[in-house]
């Protein structure tokens, strides 16, 4: 059954939990590998796609179509992410990052073919936080540096550094 | 006749005891700076705030169930909050405040009586009524279905109701009421009386009635509005001002010198717009219905 | 290899962030640098790559109970939301005033039209969401108050049809506008009374 998304999100803003499953399931796959990439921590990834569909729920009245549903969520799912980010590094909580293959490889996943794919990702998920964070919402997402200063509270020049930076060290892992 | 220490030592617990317990009824009096501020929370009941020269804060409180219920009184000489808790019931709550004090007033259904406060008041209330006798600096009010009544004098005066009517009296220089339902009166003093008559005036309703009776400040403008009540204004016929007046679908008749409505230029409706002086020398008065009669008469 | 001080130059070239001047001065390093043109060649694959990573990888396990228990678990109006939507109300009059006094300041202004058709659509959805919470609160209300309420609603929603057919049939008219705006704003106040009495 193909459901109208404008639809959907109409119903699921009046409390219907099936719509709001729905659209749960078309959209998961892309929250999920954003917090993935984000986090590179598959236990930690899960927990906040998690938070970011309870969020994208409470948050749905506050959802006035100016733009696409997806681009919203995805949006509030960066800021579940970095927001999580942020409150452990106040709570003094040191993020590990666990540079876990297994995670990004899906038997008969469709789109990890080439080994340059798998091992850019290991690269990714081995930098550091501030670096990865940077290099995935501009390089892989495609945020502005305006945009993803925004986002992570820092500096647009910051920002560049980070991206920069993150480039460097992938480029040095990837040649090595 | 000295008491014992222990004597003493009871009546302090006591007392401290009553702050938190149920009570049948409270006297209180702590001091408050000639400026300070009161904040009153009292759901049900009545609710009476008066000015005095005393640079203290005195709070009377009647429960009306037996067994009484629970009062707050948390602050210091410059703010306080007296808290009646819903679950207290009808409470008859007078308050004597300095008469400078900044009063913010929040009920459901109590009725309300200020008087003699002459600083800002805000006042917000559910159902009760509220009446406000004095000179308060500045007024702010608001009622869904209890009716407002201001007499006296204010230099600022916001009143919002649903459905209950507003009853403005005295010399005030800004005054703006707004309701959708009830019924607006406003009785401005001139200062032929020792108001300065109203500078700024602007009244709106939706089906209630304006009347607006009584004298306008040189240079001052009223704005009423509505869009099926009745509108009237009443002025002394010697009233130097320029009238705009239009209306979609009601009728203008005015009485007010010969000047007669003409058809709207838009197609409906009428228009009337005339001065009674030279044009721009004295005041502005503007009426606007959608299909509300408007009435030009002298007082 | 890359020159060193080359390398936040040669990522804004390769992200097309230079102005022109700067470009034309890197490309001419280039064309001698050959340890440069290698580094502009990996920074723009590893762009590439980057930007055709999967965009989409499913969870190694279905998450959707955990989150279905905790969005149910949610209390339908819990206070938060009430707040935030009287703060909704209290932005939408905000919206509407600033709309209405841009609209009905002298002198009239030729724009109007689209300008009109804007606020009109902003007040439609602020009251459409101030609409949905009036039917959600109803049962936390007093009956004495919701009575208040709905007849009142009843009398400002019959002002609004009125003055909205005739502003149809002249809607030049910018009395008529200033008295639909007048009544429009009625009517958002009332919502607010609503959303206020409710959190209350």
């Amino acid at each position: 059954m193909h459901s109208d998304p404008t639809d959907l999100i109409h119903r699921a803003r009046q409390g219907d939990r099936a719509a709001f499953e729905t659209l749960y399931h078309a959209h998961v796959g892309r929250v999920y590998a954003l917090c993935l990439r984000l986090t590179a921590d598959r236990a930690l990834a899960e927990e906040r796609t998690q938070d970011a569909f309870v969020r994208a729920w409470e948050r749905l009245a506050t959802f006035r179509g100016e733009s696409a549903f997806s681009s919203w969520l995805y949006r509030l799912t960066v800021n579940e992410v970095l927001l999580g980010r942020r409150a452990e590094r106040r709570r003094g909580a040191r993020i590990v990052t666990t540079d876990d293959p297994a995670a990004l490889e899906r038997p008969g996943a469709a789109s990890v073919a080439a080994g340059t794919a798998l091992d850019l990702e290991r690269a990714v998920a081995a930098l550091p936080p501030g670096a990865r964070e940077v290099f995935v919402l501009h390089d892989v997402e495609g945020y502005r540096h305006e945009e993803i200063a925004q986002l992570t509270g820092v500096a647009v020049g910051t920002s560049k550094a980070q991206l920069f930076r993150a480039r460097r060290l992938l480029r040095e892992a990837l040649n090595r | 006749m000295m008491r014992t220490g222990k004597g003493w030592l009871g009546v302090a617990l006591a007392l401290l005891a009553r702050q938190a317990t149920a009570q049948t009824r409270v006297d209180e009096r702590w001091p408050l700076d000639s400026g300070g501020a009161v904040r009153i929370v009292s759901p049900l009941g009545r609710i009476r705030v008066l000015g005095w020269d005393a640079d203290s804060l005195a709070v009377s409180v009647r429960f009306e169930q037996r067994g009484g219920g629970r009062f707050s009184a948390a602050g210091d000489a410059h703010v306080r909050k007296l808290v009646v808790d819903p679950a207290a019931g009808s409470a008859e709550l007078e308050v004597h405040v300095p008469r400078g004090a900044t009063v913010w007033l929040k009920s459901v259904s109590a009725r309300i009586d200020i008087e003699g406060v002459d600083g800002t008041l805000d006042v917000s209330s559910q159902g009760g009524s509220i009446r406000v006798l004095g000179t308060p600096r500045d007024v702010t009010a608001e009622t869904m279905d209890g009716s407002v009544e201001l007499a006296g004098g204010t230099a600022r005066a916001r009143v919002k109701t649903v459905s209950g009517d507003i009853l403005l009296r005295g010399a005030s220089q800004d005054l703006a009421a707004s309701t959708l339902s009830g019924h607006i009166v406003v009785r401005a003093a001139g200062w032929q009386r020792g108001g300065t008559g109203v500078q700024r005036g602007k009244f709106a309703s939706v089906t209630g009635d304006i009347s607006f009776d009584g004298e306008l400040g040189r240079g001052g403008g009223v704005e009423l509005e509505s869009q099926s009540g009745r509108v009237v204004v009443r002025v002394p016929a010697t009233t130097i001002a320029d009238f705009d007046v239009l209306t979609i679908g009601g009728a203008i008749t005015n009485h007010l010198g010969d000047a007669q409505p003409k058809p709207g230029t838009a197609g409906t409706g009428q228009e009337l717009r005339f001065s009674t002086g030279a044009v721009g020398s004295g005041a502005q008065i503007t009426a606007r219905t959608f299909k509300g009669a408007i009435l030009l008469e002298p007082k | 290899m890359m020159c060193p001080h080359m390398d936040a130059q040669l990522n804004e070239y390769v992200d097309g962030t230079l102005a022109a001047r700067d470009r034309a001065s890197v490309e001419a390093h280039l064309a001698e640098c050959a340890g440069c043109r290698a580094a502009v060649a990996e920074l723009r694959s590893l762009a590439a790559a980057a930007a055709t990573l999967p965009k989409s990888v499913e969870p190694g396990r279905d998450l959707w109970a955990a989150i279905e228990t905790r969005i149910r678990q949610r209390a339908p109006r819990n206070v938060q939301r009430v707040w935030w939507f009287g703060a909704l109300a209290a932005a939408a009059v905000l919206v509407l005033a600033f709309g209405i006094y841009r609209l009905t300041a002298r002198p009239p202004d030729r724009r109007m039209g689209e300008g009109w058709v804007a606020v009109q659509a902003d007040f439609d959805r602020a009251t459409n969401e101030l609409g949905v919470i009036l039917a959600a609160e109803r049962g936390r209300l007093r009956p004495g108050t919701v009575a208040v309420l709905e007849r009142n609603l009843a009398v400002i929603d019959a002002a609004i049809a009125e003055s909205r057919a005739a502003l149809a049939r002249d809607p030049a008219n910018t009395e008529l506008r200033r008295l639909f705006a007048a009544a429009s704003r009625q009517k958002v106040e009332l919502l607010q009374w609503v959303t206020r009495v409710a959190a209350s």
